[in-house]
C-alpha cells in the first residue's frame, strides 16, 4: 500500500509517502510561504523523491488537528480534492497521535505519554496514551483538551502515572513547569509529523477505516470564538482574567 | 471543455459544470449548479459568521461537488479545467475552496482557473441570456457588494462605480436588524415594503461630492451610499419609539419604514445605473446578484429598461445568488483567453477585478 500524507497542523508542515512500513521521501514545507501557495507543489515534490506517481497512491492521510483553525482546514481541503479526483479513500489522523507515535516509535519506551502542543494565546492542546507491549495504534485515553498549561498539568497530576513522558513543542516550552513535580520527564523529540502520520493512517486503512474524504473533519478541540463568547456573557461560563 | 466550478467566498458551498457550445450566440451551456446554503446557521447570529462559515465549507465541499458531477452526468476525467473563486470574501471561506481546486485539478492533470467572484456574477448574465449588446452597463448588487461595471466587449471589465460604505444588501439586513425583522433582511424587507406606504417616512437620497464640485464629469464615477439612509431609518425608529413610548413599533410603521427604505435603496440603484447607461451610451443593461432578487428593483429596472429603450437583462434566482455555474463560465472565458492560474495560486480576499479597473473610466464616446 501506497499513501501520502499531510501535515497543516503547524506554519512549515510536511508531507510523506510510505510503501508499506517503509518511508519513501519526507519532507518539511517551506514556512515562508502559506499552505495555500505551496499545495499541492510540495506534494508534487516529494512524489517525485520518492519515484511514485500520483495515481500509484492508494490512501491519502491527513493531521486533523488540532492547530491554527485556518492551516486545519486547508490540508483537510487539499486532502478532500485529491481523494476524490483520484477516487481513492482518505483517513484523518490527529497530529497528537503522531506525536506521542513517533516519540515511541521505533524502540518503545515509556507506557504513559502525554503530547502537548502550542495552541495559541497562552494555552496548550493535550492529550495522553497509554502503550501496552503490542500497542501499534496510538488512541488517547480522552478527548484531547485544550487550556493554560498550568491548568492541564494541574487536572491530569492526579491519576497521569509517574514517569510519564511529555513530548511535543509546548512541553519543551514548559519542560520547567512539567519537571517541577519530579515526576514527569520531558522528550525531547521534535519530528516531521507527516511520516508518523502515514504510517497511523495506513495501520487505520488496514483495520478498514479509512473511507472518502467526505467525512473528514478537522479536529478542532477548541470551539469558535462566538459560541465562547456567547456562554460567557450567558454566564454558562466564568469569565477567564 | 467541460468547467467544474468551485465558489466558496462566503456563506455557500456551491459547485456546477459548464461546457462550452459550438453557438457563438450562447456559448455556454449549464449541466449542473448545485449550492448548499448556510442560511440556517447564520440566521441564529444575525449575520455571516466567518469561523462559522469555514467550518461549514469543509463539511459541504465533497457531497456538494460530488453531486455537481453526478447531476451533470459527467466522470471526474471529463472536467477539463477547474474554475475557483480566488475573491474577493472571507478568505477562510475562500481558502477552502482554493486549495480543494488547486489539489483537484492537479490530481486531474488539468489547470485551474482563479475567477474575480465579481466578474462571475457579471458572466452569469451571459450564462442566462447569451451574448448581450454591448458595450453594457452591470450592476451587480448583492450582501457583500454594490459595484458597477461597463464590459465595453465580452469579458472586459471597468469598474465605474461602487459603493462607499455598505453593500446594498448589507443595508438591508442593518435595516432588519434594527427593526428586529430578522436575517437575511432583504426578502424580509422586500415582503412587508408591498404593504407599505412609502411617503409617510421619507428618506434622503446620499449626495456624493466629487473632487471638483464644478466639473463633476470632469472625473466621472457612478458611486453609492447606503449608511446614510440606514441611520435615517434608525432616527425614525428611535423617534416613534420615544412617540409611542414603545419598543416594538405598530406593524404598519414598520411596513412604511421597509416601503420607504426599499424606495429609497432601488431608487438609488436605478438612478445611478441608467445615468452611467446614458453616460458611456450603453446598449444594454444587466443587473446580477442577490439583491436582483427584489421585486421592486426588477420591476422597475425593466420598466425604466423599456421607457428609455435599452434592454435590461435579470439572471434567474439561481444564477444571481452566489452560485458556482458564474465562476464556472467565467472560468471558461478566462481560459479561452489563456489565463489560468499559477501553481502558487491564494485567495485574495480583497482582490480588485483586473488592473484597469481602478483607472478612471473613459470619457463618454
Amino acid at each position: 500500500m501506497r499513501a501520502l500524507a499531510l501535515d497543516t497542523t503547524t506554519p512549515a508542515g510536511s508531507v510523506a509517502v510510505i510503501e508499506d512500513a517503509r518511508l519513501l521521501a519526507e519532507l518539511e514545507g517551506d514556512r515562508t510561504r502559506t499552505h495555500t501557495e505551496r499545495l499541492p507543489a510540495e506534494i508534487a515534490q516529494v512524489l517525485a523523491q520518492a519515484g511514485v506517481a500520483r495515481q500509484d497512491l492508494d490512501l491519502l492521510v491527513v493531521a486533523t488537528g488540532p492547530g491554527a483553525f485556518t492551516g486545519l482546514r486547508i490540508g483537510l481541503a487539499v486532502v478532500q480534492g485529491l481523494a476524490m479526483a483520484l477516487d481513492r479513500p482518505a483517513i484523518g489522523v490527529s497530529a497528537l497521535d503522531a506525536l506521542a507515535w513517533s516519540a515511541r516509535a521505533p524502540e518503545g519506551g515509556a507506557a504513559s505519554m502525554a503530547v502537548w502542543m502550542e495552541a495559541s494565546r497562552g494555552e496548550v492542546f493535550g492529550a495522553t496514551y497509554t502503550f501496552g507491549p503490542d500497542t501499534r495504534d496510538p488512541v488517547p485515553d480522552a478527548a484531547p483538551v485544550v487550556g493554560p498549561p498550568a491548568q492541564v498539568l494541574a487536572d491530569w497530576a492526579a491519576w497521569l502515572p509517574a514517569g510519564t513522558v511529555f513530548v511535543g513543542d509546548a512541553a519543551r516550552r514548559h519542560a520547567d513547569l512539567i519537571g517541577a513535580s519530579g515526576r514527569f520527564t520531558v522528550h525531547p523529540a521534535h519530528p516531521l509529523l507527516a511520516g508518523a502520520l502515514a504510517h497511523i493512517g495506513r495501520l487505520r486503512a488496514l483495520a478498514g477505516q479509512a473511507g472518502p474524504p467526505h467525512a473528514l473533519q478537522p479536529l478542532y478541540v477548541r470551539r469558535p470564538d462566538v459560541e465562547l463568547e456567547r456562554e460567557r456573557r450567558a454566564q454558562l461560563v466564568p469569565p477567564t482574567p | 471543455m467541460l468547467m467544474l466550478g468551485i465558489e466558496t467566498s462566503c456563506d455557500e458551498t456551491a459547485a456546477a459544470l459548464v461546457e462550452s457550445t459550438a453557438d457563438l450566440e450562447r456559448p455556454w451551456r449549464i449541466r449542473s449548479n448545485v449550492v448548499a446554503s448556510q442560511v440556517e446557521i447564520h440566521r441564529e447570529w444575525g449575520g455571516v459568521v466567518p469561523e462559522l462559515a469555514s467550518r461549514q465549507h469543509v463539511r459541504d465541499i465533497c457531497g456538494v461537488v460530488e453531486r455537481a458531477l453526478a447531476e451533470g452526468g459527467a466522470a471526474w476525467r471529463e472536467v477539463g479545467a477547474v474554475a475557483v473563486t480566488e475573491g474577493p470574501g472571507l478568505v477562510g471561506s475562500l481558502l477552502v475552496g482554493v486549495s480543494f481546486a488547486k489539489s483537484a485539478a492537479w490530481a486531474l492533470d488539468v489547470p485551474v482557473v482563479p475567477v474575480h467572484h465579481l466578474a462571475g456574477h457579471i458572466e452569469s448574465i451571459w450564462l442566462a441570456h447569451g451574448n448581450v449588446p454591448l458595450p453594457a452597463i452591470i450592476l451587480v448588487v448583492s450582501g457583500g457588494h454594490t459595484s458597477l461595471y461597463l464590459v465595453p466587449k465580452a469579458g472586459e471589465y471597468r469598474l465605474v462605480g461602487r459603493t462607499r460604505d455598505d453593500a446594498a444588501g448589507e443595508a438591508y439586513d442593518k435595516v432588519a436588524k434594527l427593526m428586529g425583522l430578522g436575517y437575511p433582511g432583504g426578502p424580509l424587507v422586500d415582503a412587508l415594503s408591498v404593504e407599505g406606504q412609502a411617503a409617510r417616512f421619507p428618506l434622503p437620497f446620499t449626495r456624493l461630492t466629487h473632487p471638483d464640485r464644478n466639473a463633476p464629469d470632469r472625473d466621472h464615477r457612478f458611486d453609492f451610499s447606503f449608511s446614510g439612509v440606514k441611520t435615517a431609518v434608525l432616527r425614525h425608529v428611535r423617534l416613534r419609539q420615544q412617540e409611542l413610548g414603545v419598543t416594538a413599533l405598530p406593524d404598519q410603521d414598520v411596513r412604511d419604514l421597509c416601503a420607504s427604505f426599499q424606495y429609497t435603496v432601488v431608487e438609488t440603484l436605478l438612478r445611478r445605473t441608467f445615468k452611467a447607461a446614458r453616460w458611456f451610451e450603453a446598449a444594454s443593461i444587466g443587473i446580477a446578484g442577490g439583491v436582483s432578487a427584489n421585486r421592486l428593483l426588477r420591476a422597475e429596472a425593466v420598466r425604466r429598461g423599456a421607457q428609455a429603450r435599452v434592454p435590461v437583462f435579470v439572471p434567474p434566482l439561481a444564477l444571481s445568488t452566489d452560485n458556482a455555474a458564474m465562476i464556472a463560465a467565467a472560468g471558461l472565458r478566462a481560459h479561452a483567453a489563456g489565463r489560468i492560474g499559477a501553481p502558487d495560486l491564494n485567495a485574495v480576499p480583497n482582490l480588485v477585478l483586473h488592473a484597469n479597473s481602478e483607472e478612471r473610466p473613459p470619457p463618454r464616446p
